[in-house]
This record gives structure tokens, C-alpha cells and sequence, in this order.
């Protein structure tokens, strides 16, 4: 199908050999390839692929811990169509997501281009940019909730001493998910930077020198040189960071709890609380399989893309 | 080098893998040793050390039974609770609210303990709180044992008070509005040193909002449990009322929980706060004067939001443990121990039987022994939990923010809830 | 997509050939140092006042919320987070659990990954998909009835329920994929006309060439698990075999934040993380270029 092209595409042409040694050959790497991907696959298989199957069962019920489990057809996914709740985490999902993907995407690349550049204390810098990466987010989270806390946050009486004012801070729903989103873009834009800045290792020295050469400006060696070259590596960050805004859930879990009423909840976060908080199984697990229906359509969206990005030096 | 290193790792993994999977077997622990029981409550605040000594005293004081007591944040406790009940790994006891209680009854999870309260049982139903004992039963059964029973009351901050010129308490709620609106101080260049007449959470906390309804006549759920009394005109007048106050002259910050609200009376930046004994020690260590009265009355009547912990059985416990367990409920609701309890936490002591002048050393216990008319807010409601969480706390908090007429909010709500108990 | 284009034609005649030597610190060298500087100052700032809020007194941190500086420095809440939660014993769990899954799936995602690389066989696209699929799929939507299978299992509340599901990940497994595309061909071909086994090439010489990939997922996996959240939480409810973000989080409680022992249980947390990032740091951005990552 559509997915099988770029991995074809990349592979280069063989020779072609006697017929029946190709077959044998061919059933023994299929054998070694079924082999390779057996321990792998037998983990997702068990803890990924059959709780989905699970979940889908599960959705069509009305499973609330209680005694009795009764089958509900497709109930759970007619009372999603009504519920309010389900349509505004979708667009939050859908604004989180197209907001900090591409803006920390964009900060990452603008930082990774002035860090490759020859600065003093550029690795301590690069290590400064990159560490919040490196600690857990349910903490920092805490951190951040206190220093923009809208009585006793530091941050705020710092920024009111400038003539900012945040208001009611993470309590005030036009605050809230800014601040989430903030908090999210804060700790990815160090690890894109990473990728970006592995990127620019890659390109080779002397096409930057024959720009250098023929008089371009930096600008137009970026737009002309360094851009192009970094399709790749745009495409796999821009990538990675659309699955990381999707998959948001510690800030908003710790800094807000999907409040004030619900405006910085999340699908995931709903899917969370429902089952969680409230048991209710059968909605939960019909609102997941919604977003495994949303993610499937993104991925084979996603595997064609792949199917396009041969970009080669 | 680095391969050796990861084999290495891998090893220890399996190691650990196999040193974990033999070490399970103590909590079967038959034979000689005490039986041990586990027991999960959330009392992380100032009544947390009191909590761990009288633990230890009991396991101490006898050699049959130990408990293995585990403090967690309340929120967090309730999110694990029921998936742990249901992996068979929940604990032996568990403290928990009796708003929750149902929950977790309805699914089978706990041991009825209805002989608990019997002629030769452990415990004396007629010293213990009626309240405690009324609110631990569901469907007919006896589910629970009092932890601790008291009622919030109002906080107020005297320099704050008197800063204002004011210099006593409220006795009725509209003077409490008053004050508040007397008191508060905003800032507008530097809103960390505003001052708030008085703190009213939301979220996640010992709400003030159903008192503030029961004293105007109003309510969130009437007392059977069956229908929701937000839309009716005494309540909606009342959130008016209060929405009024808060949008327009900013008696109280919007949208803070219980914590939020407990951090401005600390800090002195809020004057009055409805709360339970648990933030007594704290002002204390705080150094702020402060006072505790019963919660103003209203136009209908005087009401003080009830709080009550009570401790609930796994279902699955075993004979043994279920012994060990009377055995601390016993203990716990002895007189020496409640004595304790009440002087180290400020909570009232369980026992009915204990002299006030026992408690002499700790006058906040004695004042929080003074609320007027405690009441819960829904006991027995079996979706208590989910309706707070969906839709009042959600409702309160679009109407402080203004998003949306009062009357239609409640009414959305109202109707909200009536279809969630029709159709439960 | 545009695709590359070539170098750019020059529009004016080419400069003096010979590069100039620059200036050490060019107004542009500053800017962009300023520039990067403040950038480097909000990653810091909320891992600053971590720091300065474990030696300070929860009196002193509400008191005065306005500074950063601590108006005594105590040690206590280094002390007293020991006796709080099972510090050490969630500090060894924690270790066993993030080293563990890290290694593991280094060997699970890389077999597999270049099985999907390097094969031709039939259901690759299948299985492709799935992986792509179970890369995007929150952790919430299989949570319930990921639960119910380790309860089944009876796996709650024991390491290996807490590894096992883990040690096998679809990023991994996808980002060194894209490394042994662009891997050349010639070694294994070389291997397999001497009669090697799939296996042996493999083994002997993929795995070992992988080298640089194999850091930057075992980074990655080991971060990812060391500060996870979620699922000890759900995996783990006893204290005692739970680990640190699972165990610190105990501190945020419904009427107050212990914020002094919260952040130096979060500063020692912290500490292994900083270390192993150290350790790797010149490799980790060579080994992403070498991945040819894109």
C-alpha cells in the first residue's frame, strides 16, 4: 500500500539473482525477520495492541465497576455527539496542538542556529536550553504553578513591578491555557533544539563554504542552503512535537486539572477523569477510540508524507 | 566498555525481576509474627505527626497486630483506591469522607460491619458521634467506624480586622459580606499585596457554598438525595448575592481550592476563611492572631459544614485481619487516645465522654466542640463525587467568573443533575 | 514539499575569495549571545527557585514570595525527606525501573527496528502502520485496560509489572529504524557472502555500528521512565515499591504544598539525570546526526 513506498524507494536497487535461490534466501530473512521483531512485538502486542481491542469491547458497554456490565451498542458514542464536555476538549487538544508544535518547533530551530554558531560558553548554554527536558514535568509544573501563583508567585510580583498584570493566573480560563501551553513549549524547544542542532552537524561544510563563496547573505544561505537541507529533520521534529502536544498530560494534570471549567482540559486528560475519577468505563473507552480514530487517520496521513521526503545531499 | 556495562544492567534487571517476585509472599504472614494490617488516609497536614505517634503507640502497645499505615493526599488516595481494590492490593483499612463512601459500598469493595456497634462489639454507638455513625451507613448496612468528626468553622484574622476598624467576628452572613468587602484591599499595581476580606474556594476543598445555600433557605441537593435545589429561587438569589460581592468588589480571588485559600490566610492576605481544625497549628506557627467562630447564620437558619473521616474494611480482608483491625478501631476510640487527638489536631474528640476541661491545654479543640448545627453535605449520594467534580464545581466556577447568567447556569446544573439521579 | 535545490546560483559576482578572518566578539556575535543568554535564563529560572525553595523554610518561601534569594538556608528538608517517604528505597526502584526498561528496549527496538529497516517480507506495511499507530496513542486511552491485564497477572505493585510493559517502544523502535535506512549496505552483504547468519550480522556488526542511536534512545528511555508520572502511580500504589515522581508527588496534598522537602527530594531526583546527561552530552547531539535524522 501507500506505506510500503519509502521504505522501497530507499532501498537501493540489488541485483537480481536465480529464481529459486531468491525464494529460499527470501524465506529465510522473512523467518529472521519475523524473529527479530517477535520480542518487540509480542510486548506492544500484549500491552499495547490488545488493550485497544479491549478498550474498543470495553466501549461498547456500560461498564462502571458496579456488578452488572450490560451491552449498550453504540450508546457511548451517541452521547459524545451531545456532550459539550467532548467537543471543547477537542479543540483544546486541536489548540494545544497547533499552537506548540509549531512554535516551539520554530523556537528550537532559531535557538539551534544561533547556538551552532561559534559564541562563548555555547555548551553550557546549549546544556541550560536543554534541561528541562531532562527533569520530570509533574515537578516543574509545581514549580512554574508557584511562581505564577496570582497571590505569593514570585514570578508575578516581578512581572506586576514591570506593569504586567496575569490576573487570577492559572484560576483565570484566558490564563490558564497560555500558561499550559507555555509550560509545555518550555520544556520540549531544548530537545527540538538537540535534533536541530544534529541536523546542522550534517550538512556538509562545503556547501555552506560555495554559498560563503558566491556572496550570499546569511539570510540567503538559510533560505537557499540550510532550510533545504533541513527538511528531514523539520519533518521528523515537526513530527515528534504534534505527538508530544497530542499526548500533554502531566503540566495540565498538575497545574490546572483541566480547569477552571473544563477550558484546559484535554481529550486525554477527559479520558483520564472519566475513567479514573468517575468509572465510567464505556464512555472512556468510547472517547479513546475516538482519539485512536483521530491519531490513525494522522498516521497513514503521516506514512504518506514519509512516502515523499527522499530528500538526499 | 559499553556493552559490558549493559549486560551488566540487564542482569541486575533480571535480578531485581526475580528478587521482587519472591518477595510478595510476607503479607500472608500466618505463623508466629503479628498480623499486619494496612491502612491509607490522607491527613498530610499538621495532624499528620499526631497521626504517625498514636500509630506507633499502638503497635507498641501490644505484640498481636502492627499497622502499616500509608499517608497520601486525599485526591490522589481516591484515584487509587478503587483500581487497587479492584487488583486485590487495597488496603485493610482506609479513612475516607462519607460523601465518598457509597462509591465505594456500592461496588463491593468494603466489609459490611454492622457488628462493629453490637452488645459485645468493640465500640459504644452511644458516645461516638451520631452523625458519624448515621453517615457511615448505606443501603441498611453498617460500612464504618469514626476517625474524626467535627464541623468547619470561620477563621478570622484579627490584625486585618482591626486594621479595617473592625473588631468583632461576624454573627450573620451579611455582616461577614460586609466585612469582607471592608476589609479587602486590592492592589492594583501589585496584586501579590492585595488583601482579601475573606477566602472562598471552589475547588477541592471543605466547601463553604452549601452552608452559605442552607443558611438562605437554599441548597445544591435536597436532603433525600433524589433532586437538585439549585434552581430554586432561595438559591439562585443566594449565588447572586454572593457573585455580586465577589465580581464587584472582590471579596475573595475566584477559582482557588482548598489549598489556594488555606495559603492566603497563612500569609496574612486574606481575613476570614471557612475551614476545619486542621489549619489551627499552622496559624499558630504562622504567628497570626486569629479567632475561630461558628459560621455566621443566615436568613434561614445557622449551619456549619460537617467533616467527618471514617475508617472502612476491604471486603477482602481476612478473619485475622479483620480481628486486628476492631482491635485498632478500639484503640483509636478509646478515651486516652481521643484526648490526644483532639489537643494535638484541635479536632473535637470523637468521645461525648471526654470533660472539655481535659482539653484545656488545646482552647481551638474546645472551640471547634462549639459549631452550630453541623450538617453534611450529601451523604449517601451515590454519584457524589462525579456531580462535584462535573458539574457543581464547574457551574460555581463559570458563575464567580461570569461566564454566563446565574439563573441559567443553575438551571443548566439543576437539570444536569436530575437526569444524572433519574437516571442512577 | 519543495525538494533540495541546488546551491544557490550567485546573483552578484563572487567576493574576495579568501574568508575573512572575524572579529572575536562582532556585534551580531553579542545579539545573538544576548539572545540565547535570555533563553538559557527561562529554562533556568523555574530549576533556580527548585533549588533555592529545598533550602528554605516553608515560612520564609510564602512569606516573602517576591525573592529568590533564601533569608536562611536550612539543610532540613534534606533530612526530613528521608524519613517522609521511603526516600532510598524509592530512589533504588526508581533506578532499577528507568536503567532497566532503558537497556532492555536499547536491544528489543533496535532488533526490531531493524528487522522493519533492512527486510523485505510480507506485512511490513501492516506492522509498520501499528507502529506508527501505537506511537501516537496516549498512555490514557489503554490505561483501564492496561490495568486490568497486570491485575490479572497479578503484577500490581511488583517491579516486573512495571518494566515488562515498557521495555518495548515505539519511538525507539521508529527513530533507530530511520538510522539503519541510512545505514550503507556493504558490511552486511560482505558478512553474508562469508556465510554469516542473520543473526551473527546483526549481532556482530549492526548492533555495534548502531552504537551512536543505541545512546540517544537509552537517553531518552531512561529520562522518559526516570521522571514517568503516571504510571508508577497507577502500577504502583504502595509507597514502598513506587518510585520518586510517583513518591514526590505524595507532597502535593489537598490543603497545603510542602514545597522544602518537595524540592529536595526533586533537586536528588534530579541529580543522576544531570549526571548521565553530562556523561553524554558531546555524543548525544553526534549520535542524533549520525542517525542521519532527520
Amino acid at each position: 500500500m501507500v506505506a510500503s513506498a519509502p521504505t522501497v524507494s530507499q532501498e537501493p536497487a540489488r541485483p537480481v539473482p536465480a529464481r529459486r535461490r531468491r525464494s529460499s534466501i527470501e524465506r529465510r530473512r522473512t523467518r529472521a525477520a519475523l524473529l527479530f521483531l517477535l520480542p518487540a512485538f509480542s510486548v506492544l502486542g500484549v500491552f499495547v495492541f490488545w488493550p485497544m481491542i479491549s478498550a474498543l469491547i470495553t466501549s461498547f458497554t456500560n461498564d462502571r465497576y458496579l456488578d452488572t456490565v450490560d451491552w449498550v451498542g453504540f450508546a457511548n458514542y451517541q452521547r459524545l455527539l451531545d456532550d459539550d464536555r467532548f467537543w471543547t476538549a477537542l479543540e483544546n487538544t486541536a489548540v494545544y496542538t497547533l499552537v506548540t508544535a509549531p512554535v516551539s518547533v520554530l523556537l528550537a530551530l532559531g535557538l539551534a542556529l544561533l547556538l551552532n554558531q561559534r559564541l562563548p560558553a555555547r555548551g553550557l548554554l546549549r546544556a541550560a536550553i536543554f534541561l528541562p527536558w531532562v527533569i520530570s514535568l509533574g515537578i516543574s509544573a509545581i514549580a512554574w504553578s508557584a511562581l505564577i501563583d496570582p497571590q505569593i508567585g514570585m514570578l508575578t510580583s516581578w512581572l506586576s513591578s514591570l506593569g504586567i498584570s496575569i490576573g487570577d493566573g492559572l484560576r483565570d480560563p484566558s490564563v490558564a491555557m497560555p500558561a499550559v501551553m507555555l509550560v509545555g513549549i518550555w520544556r520540549n524547544v531544548g530537545f527540538f533544539m538537540v535534533m536541530y542542532l544534529a541536523g546542522l552537524q550534517q550538512i556538509p561544510q562545503h556547501l555552506k563554504e560555495a554559498a560563503l563563496l558566491d556572496g550570499a547573505s546569511s539570510a540567503q544561505r538559510f533560505r537557499h542552503v540550510t532550510w533545504p537541507l533541513l527538511a528531514n529533520t523539520t519533518m521528523f521534529v515537526v513530527v515528534i512535537a504534534a505527538i508530544f502536544a497530542f499526548q500533554a498530560f502531566d503540566q495540565i494534570y498538575v497545574m490546572t486539572g483541566g480547569g477552571p471549567f473544563f477550558q484546559t482540559e484535554t481529550l486525554v486528560m477527559l479520558i483520564y477523569g472519566t475513567a479514573v475519577l468517575d468509572y465510567d468505563l464505556g464512555y472512556a473507552t468510547a472517547i479513546s477510540w475516538v482519539l485512536v480514530a483521530i491519531v490513525l487517520t494522522l498516521s497513514l496521513a503521516q506514512v504518506r508524507f514519509f512516502g515523499k521526503r527522499a530528500v538526499e545531499y | 566498555m559499553r556493552k559490558k556495562s549493559l549486560v551488566a544492567a540487564v542482569m541486575l534487571g533480571a535480578a531485581s525481576l526475580a528478587a521482587c517476585s519472591g518477595g510478595d509472599t510476607d503479607d500472608a504472614a500466618s505463623g508466629d509474627g503479628p498480623v499486619t494490617i494496612t491502612f491509607w488516609n490522607g491527613f498530610t497536614s499538621a495532624d499528620r505527626p499526631v497521626l504517625e505517634g498514636l500509630v506507633e503507640e499502638f503497635n507498641d502497645s501490644q505484640d498481636d497486630y502492627t499497622v502499616d499505615m500509608t499517608i497520601i493526599p486525599w485526591d490522589t488516595m481516591y484515584q487509587q483506591l478503587m483500581p487497587a481494590y479492584q487488583a486485590g492490593e487495597g488496603p485493610t483499612l482506609v479513612a475516607m469522607d462519607p460523601a465518598r463512601l457509597p462509591g465505594y459500598a456500592s461496588r463491593g469493595v468494603l466489609a459490611p460491619m454492622d457488628d462493629l456497634y453490637a452488645p459485645d462489639g468493640p465500640l459504644d454507638p452511644e458516645v461516638l458521634p451520631r452523625a458519624s455513625i448515621d453517615a457511615t451507613v448505606y443501603e441498611d448496612t453498617q460500612y464504618g467506624a469514626p476517625m474524626s468528626a467535627g464541623a468547619g468553622m470561620l477563621y478570622w484574622n484579627k490584625t486585618l480586622f482591626a486594621n479595617a476598624g473592625l473588631t468583632e467576628p461576624p454573627t450573620t452572613l451579611e455582616e461577614m459580606a460586609d466585612y469582607a468587602a471592608q476589609i479587602t484591599a486590592i492592589d492594583p499595581n501589585d496584586e501579590t499585596k492585595s488583601v482579601y476580606g475573606i477566602a472562598l474556594p471552589d475547588h477541592e476543598s471543605l466547601s463553604p457554598w452549601p452552608v452559605l445555600l442552607w443558611a438562605e433557605g437554599g441548597g445544591i441537593y435536597d436532603d433525600e438525595g433524589s433532586r437538585s435545589l439549585l434552581a430554586e429561587p432561595e438559591s439562585v438569589e443566594t449565588m447572586q448575592y454572593w457573585a455580586d460581592k465577589i465580581r464587584n468588589e472582590h471579596i475573595s480571588p475566584v477559582g482557588l481550592s482548598g489549598a489556594d485559600a488555606d495559603a492566603l490566610l497563612l500569609g496574612g492576605r486574606a481575613a476570614m476563611h471557612i475551614a476545619g481544625p486542621w489549619l489551627s497549628s499552622g496559624m499558630v506557627e504562622a504567628g497570626i492572631d486569629y479567632g475561630v467562630v461558628p459560621v455566621p447564620s443566615g436568613s434561614e437558619g445557622q449551619f456549619s459544614p460537617a467533616v467527618s473521616v471514617n475508617i472502612h474494611l476491604d471486603a477482602d480482608a481476612s478473619e485475622a485481619e479483620k480481628e486486628a483491625s476492631y482491635a485498632f478501631l478500639e484503640y483509636w476510640n478509646s478515651t486516652e487516645v481521643q484526648q490526644q487527638w483532639a489537643v494535638g489536631t484541635s479536632y473535637p474528640p470523637n468521645r461525648s465522654d471526654i470533660p472539655v476541661e481535659d482539653l484545656a491545654e488545646n482552647p481551638t479543640s474546645v472551640a471547634f466542640t462549639e459549631a452550630v448545627n453541623p450538617k453534611f453535605y450529601q451523604a449517601g449520594l451515590l454519584d457524589f463525587a462525579d456531580l462535584e467534580r462535573n458539574v457543581v464545581t464547574p457551574t460555581f466556577q463559570r458563575i464567580f467568573a461570569g461566564e454566563g447568567e446565574v439563573q441559567d447556569l443553575l438551571e443548566q446544573a439543576a437539570e444536569q443533575i436530575d437526569a444524572q439521579l433519574g437516571a442512577s | 514539499m519543495s525538494t533540495l535545490t541546488a546551491p544557490p546560483t550567485a546573483a552578484s559576482p563572487a567576493p574576495a575569495p579568501t574568508a575573512k578572518p572575524r572579529p572575536r566578539l562582532s556585534v551580531g556575535t553579542l545579539l545573538s549571545l544576548f539572545v540565547v543568554s535570555a533563553a538559557a535564563v527561562v529554562a533556568l529560572l523555574p530549576l533556580v527557585w527548585l533549588l533555592t525553595a529545598s533550602i528554605r523554610t516553608q515560612g520564609d518561601l510564602t512569606g516573602n514570595p517576591s525573592t529568590i534569594i533564601p533569608s536562611e538556608v536550612t539543610l532540613q528538608n534534606y533530612v526530613d525527606i528521608w524519613s517522609m517517604i521511603p526516600f532510598g528505597r524509592q530512589f533504588l526502584n526508581t533506578t532499577i525501573f528507568a536503567l532497566t526498561v532503558a537497556c532492555v528496549s536499547v536491544v528489543i527496538d533496535s532488533m526490531a527496528a531493524y528487522a522493519l529497516a533492512r527486510f523485505r517480507f510480507r506485512g511490513r506495511t501492516f506492522v509498520f502502520v501499528a507502529l506508527i499507530a501505537s506511537l501516537l496513542v496516549p498512555i490514557q486511552v489503554t490505561f483501564v485496560p492496561v490495568y486490568n491485564l497486570l491485575v490479572d497477572l497479578g503484577w500490581i505493585n511488583t517491579l516486573h509489572g512495571l518494566i515488562i510493559p515498557r521495555i518495548a517502544d515505539a519511538f525507539g523502535i521508529f527513530f533507530l529504524r530511520q538510522f539503519f535506512l541510512a545505514m550503507p549496505r556493504d558490511l552486511e552483504d560482505a558478512a553474508r557472502i562469508d556465510g554469516a547468519g542473520e543473526f551473527q550480522i546483526f549481532r556482530r556488526i549492526m548492533f555495534p555500528l548502531a552504537g551512536p542511536a543505541l545512546v540517544t534512545i537509552f537517553i531518552f528511555n531512561l529520562v522518559n521512565n526516570w521522571n514517568d508520572l503516571l504510571w508508577p502511580l497507577m502500577v504502583m500504589p504502595d509507597q514502598d515499591t513506587t518510585t520518586l515522581p510517583a513518591g514526590l508527588s505524595m507532597f502535593r496534598g489537598q490543603y497545603t504544598v510542602d514545597y522544602g522537602p518537595l524540592m529536595a527530594g526533586a533537586t536528588l531526583a534530579l541529580i543522576p539525570m544531570i549526571i548521565a546527561f553530562i556523561v553524554v552530552q558531546r555524543r548525544f547531539i553526534e549520535s542524533i546526526a549520525t542517525t542521519g535524522i532527520k
